[in-house]
């Protein structure tokens, strides 16, 4: 027994070890520590900030008691059953340490009075998850390729009218590119729907069967397409400046000179440094994602979680609306921490300490 | 003088040594100038400062109608089309007619000159936004970065503190809150601010939402220019012969540090011309009836079945001035800095 534990200590340490000389020693294991509890603060501000903020707006959550006249003893009972009749810094206090157990609170809305917060988010990130990574896959797709045939045929009519593009696809704002879509593919050409979204809320990866269905493709043609053209706007830039830069280097110039063919040098030799400042894009990526989807999900009607938030705001469920910006928040510092990590991945000189 | 004629380097002719000292600026703008998509961009964006500033005087001169003149029995006119507009509402059309160069929207209004006027809020927002943006930014990336030290590392710790605020979501709360304040009664110097909100349709707050969390990456860029400038050999010159701080600050860094963040700033235009036009598309924007952009697509998506052209006479005009703008950017950024021109 004593054996099987100490062979699993074993192993658990060695993973840990793994694990730390991965994310790049223990200096590196320290500062993340250190910035991932340094989000903490941030989180509990963005928390009362919004807290308080929307409490500050008029109206309640529960407006909606009473059909013609507001029921007040109604409300009051209401207001009493779910703390909020409580100092807004006793329903803070009561608030953050409810979290810390890891319960956003019931929603308050009129339809979902009463169901977790949790619950609500759980059904609808996924959606919101979708539609952005499907547009980072789409932006990359577009955008490395669009860099690459820019960077070789540099200064040629094909450079320009990529670069061209790559300025168009940057700047056609989505509250226009996603209107004019629906107008061209939905109501001309009716080849596909207006709004909503393909798959079931809830399920992170659809089944195949779904995911290769027409019905959900042809939901996400349009949203991932709008979402997708900025992101690879800005992805064929730099990988575009990026291989300039690289093929200026010695190592290509020694490749030339051992006599390597043309393609070799430019996607074996090349590129492969290239790719590395635009691998760094991931994390700005990963924040785009989220407020992407947020316009995204307004204009094509997406039940995800940057419609859950604007309904919220609206609604005043309060829980819900704070829940999101707890979420948002902590998706964005991740992510900066997430970048911070890559760069000291592909760029050993880069230390933190 | 002859040992100088002497030591002159055969490349260099008579006149290019008699040229005057270049500016940094003023190779920039030779630089730019070759540069015919950013100079387009320039001159459309210039014709576009004009239209704002002379709305109204065009609207004297009865070239463009007024923002919110409802012409009665014409709603949804299609482009290129007059009518004899009944002003009045006596039921009897006057006889002046009243052409829609790119047609009228629900109420009756014409697009063209709501298009117009939508120009100012766009540019209002895009201009004082990145102004409002470089200069807290600047200030307070000098501060830090020149003095350094304690104080560098406390005033980063804050920027690094507002960097993993997510942006849209809080905008859209304070300008939920900001609105709810312009219907209440609240008295004081909060009321101040509340009726100017009110007099510039509902475009102040905008500004102050917008300005007080953008400036947070210019700070950054500030911070890190001076920290690369300030060591360099011409500032220790300057404080050997006993210049202050101010003085190094001013004569000495911000003339050499000031070019990346004015690009960065003409790059972050588009990205508040857009904001405002998001906000003002889920109607969080500047108030109706105030024309701006982002407000009249979202009221066209209801009618873009039978008139398109509701979405798109304001959807290009948006398209174009960020177009324009990004354009002018990135030739600003490739005069300032040949480095990132990638060739």
């Amino acid at each position: 027994m004593s054996g099987f534990l100490e062979a699993v200590k074993g192993v658990a340490l060695r993973i840990a070890d793994a694990i730390v000389r991965a994310l790049g020693g223990t200096s590196m294991v320290k500062y993340i520590i250190r910035r991932v509890l340094a989000g903490i603060p941030v989180l509990l501000a963005i928390t009362f900030a919004a807290f308080a903020l929307i409490r500050a707006v008029p109206g309640g959550p529960f407006d909606f008691v009473g059909t013609k006249q507001r029921d007040e003893r109604a409300v009051a009972a209401l207001e009493q059953q779910f703390g909020l009749d409580k100092p807004l810094l006793i329903q803070f206090f009561n608030y953050v340490v409810n979290l810390l157990r890891g319960n956003f609170g019931p929603s308050l809305s009129r339809t979902n009075l009463g169901t977790p917060v949790s619950e609500i988010i759980a059904m609808k990130l996924p959606i919101s998850m979708q539609v952005g990574i499907m547009a980072v896959m789409l932006g990359f797709g577009l955008g490395i390729p669009l860099g690459v045939l820019a960077a070789v045929y540099h200064n040629s009519l094909i450079d320009y009218t990529a670069t061209f593009f790559a300025v168009l696809g940057r700047s056609i704002p989505s509250i226009v590119l996603g209107p004019v879509l629906i107008l061209i593919f939905a109501v001309k050409l009716q080849w596909l729907p207006v709004a909503f979204w393909g798959s079931e809320p809830g399920v992170w990866i659809p089944p195949l069967n779904v995911l290769f269905s027409w019905r959900y493709i042809s939901h996400a043609i349009m949203p991932v397409f709008t979402l997708g053209t900025g992101m690879s706007a800005g992805i064929a830039r730099l990988t575009r400046a990026s291989l300039l830069q690289v093929m200026r280097d010695d190592y290509i110039r020694t490749a030339r000179a051992k006599g390597l063919p043309e393609r070799t040098v430019i996607y074996l030799h090349a590129l492969k440094n290239a790719l590395i400042p635009v691998a760094t894009i991931v994390g700005p990526l990963l924040a785009a994602v989220l407020t992407g989807t947020f316009v995204i999900e307004l204009i094509f009607a997406i039940p995800g979680l940057g419609d859950t938030f604007v309904k919220s705001v609206s609604e005043r469920d309060y829980n819900l609306l704070v829940g999101v910006t707890i979420l948002y928040s902590a998706f964005l510092i991740l992510g900066n921490i997430l970048v911070d990590i890559m760069y000291t991945w592909l760029d050993p000189r880069i230390r933190y300490d | 003088m002859a040992t100088r004629e002497r030591a002159k380097p055969v490349t260099l002719d008579e006149e290019e040594l008699l040229r005057k000292p270049r500016s940094p600026m003023g190779d920039a703008w030779r630089q730019l100038q070759k540069n015919k998509a950013a100079m387009i961009s320039l001159a459309f964006i210039i014709v576009l400062i004009v239209m704002a500033l002379t709305a109204d005087l065009m609207h004297q001169a009865g070239w463009i109608d007024d923002y919110n003149t409802q012409h009665r029995g014409v709603g949804y006119a299609e482009p290129l089309t007059c009518a004899n507009d009944d002003k009045d509402e006596d039921g009897v059309p006057d006889p002046v007619q009243f052409c829609f160069v790119f047609g009228a929207d629900e109420l009756g209004r014409d697009l063209l000159s709501r298009t117009i006027y939508g120009t100012r809020v766009s540019l209002a927002v895009g201009f004082i936004g990145s102004g409002v943006s470089l200069l807290i930014g600047t200030v307070y990336g000098v501060i830090s970065g020149y003095y350094g030290g304690r104080i560098d590392n406390l005033m980063m710790r804050f920027v690094d503190f507002l960097y993993g605020i997510p942006f849209l979501p809080l905008i859209i709360l304070m300008q939920v809150y900001f609105k709810s304040l312009s219907n209440a009664e609240v008295g004081g110097l909060a009321q101040v601010l509340v009726d100017i909100d009110n007099s510039m349709g509902g475009m102040f707050f905008l500004f102050v939402a917008l300005g007080a969390l953008s400036w947070i990456g210019m700070a950054r860029l500030a911070r890190g220019q001076v920290l690369s400038y300030k060591e360099k050999e011409f500032v220790e010159a300057a404080r050997a012969v006993g210049a202050g701080d101010l003085r190094i600050i001013f004569i000495h860094l911000l003339p050499n540090v000031i070019g990346p963040l004015i690009v960065s700033e003409t790059l972050a235009i588009p990205g508040y011309i857009f904001s405002e036009a998001f906000l003002s598309f889920i109607g969080l924007g500047v108030n109706p009836p105030t024309p701006s952009w982002g407000a009249m697509i979202n009221a066209g998506r209801e009618g873009i079945r039978s008139k398109p052209y509701l979405v798109l006479v304001p959807g290009t005009a948006l398209a174009l001035t960020t177009l324009a703008f990004n354009f002018l950017g990135d030739g600003l950024r490739d005069a300032f800095d040949p480095r990132l021109r990638g060739e």
